[in-house]
């Protein structure tokens, strides 16, 4: 039964080829083609072999997790808000919650189109990261460059910080989600669902704007707010794994907003997925489907 | 034991609006019984759409009470599960093949069988064409997909939205056979909103009108046709004739003959009053109201009440 259901969803989403490959699949197929180039590059030239043997080779565990850096951003957040605004004002557009909210309860409808992107972003992008990541070892393979070592420690390490940044992922995924839906139920159109789920994946930083206005004008420091965003916890989360360090606050010259420790910023993102979800959910629940 | 009525509204009310409140839908109340063709009737933005669309709990009733099989629908959705849909146009994902869309809608209802998908589509006549993507469809070829979304799942009672637009009139008569076959043959309840009322005339075992968002007229067909038919008789004296009737039933002069607003058993009393007072009576035709005539009819004295109403009510 749930087997069906998410692989009905799967369908729906995966099928629309034109949007998946232009916001999520181009991520492995870039990667793809590109390891590809190099690859083939380094085995066909000498002179190109030389030159990058001369920079040294990242070890495995750094090359496996690089990939992550280039999605776990805010290009690659707003990537993902464009596409779930595009899933979800679809089913407006075309009229097609028609055909399943008489049949199912919508809070599992709509739980199912969120776990099916949440995996579709995440077998992408981890798609991507194996490519990257077995492309350079191909790579250290032709130029005879030592790859790292391989033992317990460092095998358990990676594993963590690898499933950390799948779990960033996945935040960042249903946050930018539960914003898509959110517009695509208001709006209703995919255009305006789009650019709405966007600019609200933007102005989580742009807060920061109205808040130096509000300590210009009137001496009063809001800076910490900033510090509850989702997009501030998720860069100091990937500050945190990446150098060890916290992501230092905006702040009032002179002063310091404290930041938060890896444990406040993921309890951070985890109470911003549930109360964006539980508010997603409550709408959808409350709305007459008329087209 | 007594079956449990296949569609039951009470009292369904849905107001848009909360300043300025619209009533889409007052107060209506239905009963349709199971193993019938039910037809509802009613002019753009009577309020069907809106009455079909809380049936299916896609919208959320102001006030009343719906049930389907005899459960609420509104304490026990899954009773729904009994019911095929196909609501103001087929709309499907164009991306994806006429097959495919059928699967996805399978699956995510629980409802996937193959086998089935593949009877349907040969039944709609697009097993051919089930490959291509739904954005090559036609609006006709739209509709019979509808059609077969609507049944993927077998149900019991098929609810349909002006099913048979953008049908040639050969899909339209297709269209008919089928709805009578599922009832006929299947033992299924239909409940379909047309505007094309000689279909309704031809097809349904009972009617609905809906005007306003109330229900101004309910009944079998035959019955409402019946009710509001006239006799046209010829006599010497279309005056006297008319006198002769006195109040006992409502007729005109026109055309040189009496017109009687009378149903069919009642000619033999009316012929027999007019012979007892000596008036000769030389032909008499019956003028059957087509379900045309009827409901322009009763939509027309419906508006003008309301209006009367409304000027009554000073609003």
């Amino acid at each position: 039964m749930v087997g069906n259901l998410l692989l009905g969803e799967w369908r729906k989403v995966n099928g629309n080829r034109i949007t998946t490959i232009m916001f999520i699949w181009i991520a492995p197929i870039g990667a793809l083609m590109m390891m590809g180039l190099i690859i083939l590059i380094a085995a066909f030239s000498e002179e190109a072999r030389t030159n990058m043997a001369r920079g040294q080779l990242q070890p495995w565990n750094e090359t496996f997790l690089f990939g992550w850096l280039l999605v776990n951003n805010e290009i690659g957040r707003y990537i993902i808000a464009a596409f779930t605004a595009i899933v979800f004002a679809g089913e407006y557009q075309f009229g097609t919650w028609k055909n399943f909210v008489p049949y199912r309860r919508r809070t599992t409808l709509l739980l199912t189109k969120f776990a099916v992107i949440g995996v579709l972003v995440l077998v992408a992008w981890v798609s991507m990261t194996l490519i990257i990541g077995f492309g350079f070892l191909i790579l250290g393979q032709i130029l005879g460059a030592d790859s790292g070592a391989v033992n317990g420690d460092i095998l358990r390490d990676f594993l963590g910080d690898y499933a950390l940044q799948m779990a960033l992922t996945l935040s960042a995924t249903l946050i930018a989600a539960c914003y898509a839906a959110l517009a695509a139920m208001f709006t209703r159109s995919t255009i305006a669902s789009f650019f709405v789920a966007v600019i609200i994946s933007i102005a989580e930083t742009g807060i920061l704007l109205p808040i130096s206005i509000i300590y210009q004008f009137f001496r009063v420091n809001l800076f910490a707010l900033y510090t509850y965003t989702p997009s501030f916890n998720l860069f100091n989360i990937q500050s945190l794994v990446q150098s060890g360090r916290q992501m230092s606050a905006p702040a009032v010259p002179g002063t310091v907003t404290p930041s938060h420790s890896l444990e406040t910023s993921l309890l951070i993102i985890v109470i911003w997925v549930f109360v964006l979800l539980g508010v997603t959910l409550w709408r959808f629940n409350r709305q007459d489907i008329t087209t | 034991m007594t079956q449990a009525s296949a569609i039951q509204l009470d009292g369904l009310t849905k107001v848009f609006g909360r300043r300025k409140k619209i009533y889409a839908v007052r107060d209506v109340s239905l009963n349709v019984a199971p193993g019938q063709v039910y037809g509802f009737l009613g002019p753009n933005g009577a309020g069907k759409t809106t009455t079909i669309r809380m049936l299916l709990s896609l919208m959320t009733p102001s006030a009343g009470r719906l049930s389907v099989f005899g459960k609420d629908i509104h304490h026990d959705p899954t009773v729904l599960r009994r019911v095929g849909a196909h609501i103001e146009g087929a709309a499907f994902y164009p991306y994806l093949s006429g097959r495919r869309n059928l699967e996805v809608i399978g699956r995510i209802n629980g409802f996937y069988d193959r086998e089935r998908i593949e009877t349907l589509l040969k039944q709609v006549g697009l097993s051919e064409r089930a490959r291509q993507r739904v954005r090559g469809y036609s609006l006709g070829m739209r509709q019979r997909l509808g059609l077969a979304a609507a049944l993927v799942n077998s149900p019991d009672l098929l609810i349909m939205d002006e099913p048979t637009n953008g049908l040639d009139p050969a899909g339209i008569q297709e269209m008919r056979e089928f709805m009578r076959e599922l009832v006929d043959q299947d033992g299924k309840t239909v409940f379909f909103s047309s505007h094309l009322l000689s279909e309704v005339e031809q097809t349904c075992d009972r009617v609905a009108i809906i005007n306003r968002g109330e229900i101004v007229r309910e009944g079998a067909v035959k019955a409402l046709l019946e009710s509001g038919s006239s006799v046209r008789i010829e006599v010497a004296s279309p005056v006297d004739a008319a006198a002769a009737l006195g109040d006992a039933w409502q007729s005109r002069v026109a055309g040189g003959a009496l017109v009687v607003d009378a149903p069919r058993a009642h000619v033999p009393r009316i012929v027999a009053r007019l012979v007892e007072r000596d008036i000769a009576v030389y032909e008499v035709v019956r003028e059957k109201q087509t379900l045309e005539a009827f409901f322009l009819d009763v939509t027309h004295t419906a508006s003008s009440d309301v209006s009367r109403m409304e000027i009554a009510h000073g609003r």
